[in-house]
């Protein structure tokens, strides 16, 4: 019982003691550190080492201690109106530093607007001659492909009349096989005929001797009749001699039909002969087919240029595309030159509060005067984006007692007719 | 050369972008830098489309359009709002003004030449 009333009495003093000493080299380098000399000049050490003492080694409710604070606070507000000039400097010096700070702010975000948009600009710009260059190429894929569907019905047109040829030259190889034959046929008559007529030379070359015979006889029979077949004699010698003549002639014609025997058996024979016409018609047909292939290779090549017209026209039109998309990306210098044109006026209203502000404080009168508020709804109404709605409206959700109430907003990129 | 379109918008990225845009489909390109310089583009000549921004300097883009309503020799021209604006009252405000349409920026291309070739077929 005596031992506790002993620690009763000897730990509360003990931490009097020391808590005092403690707690007063504590709070006077705190004070130092953050006030300045402020503490010193309103020489409060004492209550602050009390308050905080209570805390630590008596565990005072709280109230006692945030009344006794409350005092210090209001204690601390009276000497600053009798000795302003400590407090102001501090004020006035950021103040000061904040409109430096937002004319460095501010030019700052000039020049990102400034080298955006010339960023911007020069991407735009290569790209508007990328574009042109793409245009360009375009009217000559236009062109090529005009030059190709021409050709191409040129083409079908020189197949369509080589077919025409190529039937021609059929019908004239079987015509031409068949003019042969019938030539070789005409040929072998004719041959037979001029054997025939050899057999009439033949003939006439009988009667010929015959005739010559019965002359001779006539004249014999003349002679033996003396002076009265005298005159017979001269008709009999005249029938000889015409005898002879003919026989003569038809020995002529004889040799001459020999002749034509022979030429048209040597000549024409040979002339058409089997192994000849099957090597003209073999080349002939020789002749088609390399038309004929000459042709397909044409076609085919036609068909491939005009394929290949498709496909470069094809990504020419996904590069042009693709081209213009990039250009329309550029658009983001525009947000962002609005999102920081935004913040600029922000800042704007902002230092409109802070002049307010420092206009409170450097009036004594209007020091204990309502505090000021910050119009955040006046920075809301200055968006123009969604986004920048949604990031307010997050951002102050947790601060703001009244959140604005939520509009209907179109996402970018929407079309909406009316 | 193709239509003629007046391409109004205080920021000449974006009218270089809808320009490009625009010429790639053969249309005929003018541009101004705000309303008051739309207006005096007008008195020179007349357009088959006009596309304009809402927020700029000197005259904006509902003004503009109130005032082109109020032009005898414009009033049938079609417009389309080109703009980073998407409240529902602000297109609301575009609508009564007399806009034919409106498009909330960034846009893409052949959304807005789709729209283009809608108003002006």
């Amino acid at each position: 019982m005596v031992s506790n009333n002993r620690k009763i009495i000897f730990y509360p003093l003990l931490g009097f003691v020391l808590g005092f000493w403690i707690t007063g080299f504590v709070i006077e380098f705190l004070s130092t550190l953050i006030f300045g000399e402020l503490t010193e000049t309103l020489n409060l050490d004492w209550l602050f080492n009390l308050a905080l003492w209570g805390l630590v080694f008596y565990n005072l409710p709280d109230p006692f201690i945030v009344s006794l604070l409350s005092s210090i606070k209001a204690d601390s507000s009276k000497n600053s109106q009798n000795q302003g000039s400590h407090v102001v400097p501090s004020i006035l010096s950021f103040f000061q530093h904040n409109e430096e700070m937002d004319a460095l702010i501010r030019q700052n975000l000039q020049n990102v607007i400034g080298d955006t948009e010339k960023a911007s600009l020069d991407i735009v710009g290569r790209l508007g001659q990328v574009n042109y260059s793409m245009k360009e190429l375009d009217q000559t894929i236009i062109s090529m492909q005009q030059n190709s569907e021409q050709l191409a019905a040129k083409s079908k047109s020189s197949s369509q009349e080589n077919e025409k040829t190529v039937e021609y030259l059929q019908q004239y190889i079987e015509e031409r096989l068949s003019t042969v034959d019938q030539d070789h046929k005409i040929t072998r008559k004719l041959s037979e005929q001029m054997h025939r007529m050899s057999k009439l030379v033949v003939m006439l070359k009988g009667i010929s001797k015959k005739t010559n015979m019965l002359a001779l006889n006539a004249a014999i029979e003349a002679a033996k009749a003396g002076e009265s077949g005298r005159g017979f004699a001269v008709v009999a010698e005249e029938v000889r001699n015409l005898s002879t003549q003919s026989d003569d002639s038809t020995k002529k014609i004889e040799e001459a039909i020999n002749a034509m025997v022979n030429t048209i058996e040597k000549e024409f024979a040979i002339r058409y002969t089997d192994e000849k016409n099957r090597k003209e018609v073999n080349l002939l047909e020789q002749l088609k087919q390399q038309l004929t292939g000459i042709m397909d290779s044409y076609l085919r090549l036609v068909t491939l240029n005009k394929n290949t017209i498709q496909e470069i026209n094809h990504f020419s039109q996904n590069a042009t595309n693709q081209v213009v998309e990039a250009i329309a990306g550029s658009q983001f210098q525009d947000i962002i030159q609005q999102q920081i044109e935004t913040i600029l006026r922000s800042m704007d209203l902002f230092n409109e509060y802070l002049q307010e502000c420092r206009q409170q404080i450097e009036t004594p009168d209007l020091l204990l005067a309502e505090p000021l508020q910050f119009d955040f709804e006046a920075i809301r109404k200055l968006y123009v984006m969604q986004k920048q709605r949604m990031v307010h409206d997050r951002v102050l959700s947790q601060d703001q007692e009244g959140i604005t109430e939520q509009e209907d907003e179109s996402e970018a990129g929407d079309i909406t007719f009316f | 050369m193709g239509k003629s379109i007046l391409v109004i918008d205080d920021s000449l990225s974006v009218r270089n972008v809808v320009r490009n845009t625009l010429e790639s489909s053969d249309y005929e390109v003018t541009e101004a830098f705000d309303g008051m310089d739309a207006l005096e583009k007008l008195e020179q000549k007349r357009f088959n489309l006009v596309l304009c921004d809402v927020n700029m300097p000197r005259m904006d883009g509902i003004t503009f359009l109130k005032e082109l309503k109020n032009k005898p020799k414009h009033k049938f021209t079609p417009v389309i709002m080109l703009t980073t604006e998407s409240q529902a009252s602000k297109m609301q405000e575009g609508k009564a003004a007399g806009a034919k349409a409106w498009i909330v920026k960034p846009f893409k291309p052949d959304q807005l030449l789709s729209a283009i070739s809608k108003l002006i077929r």
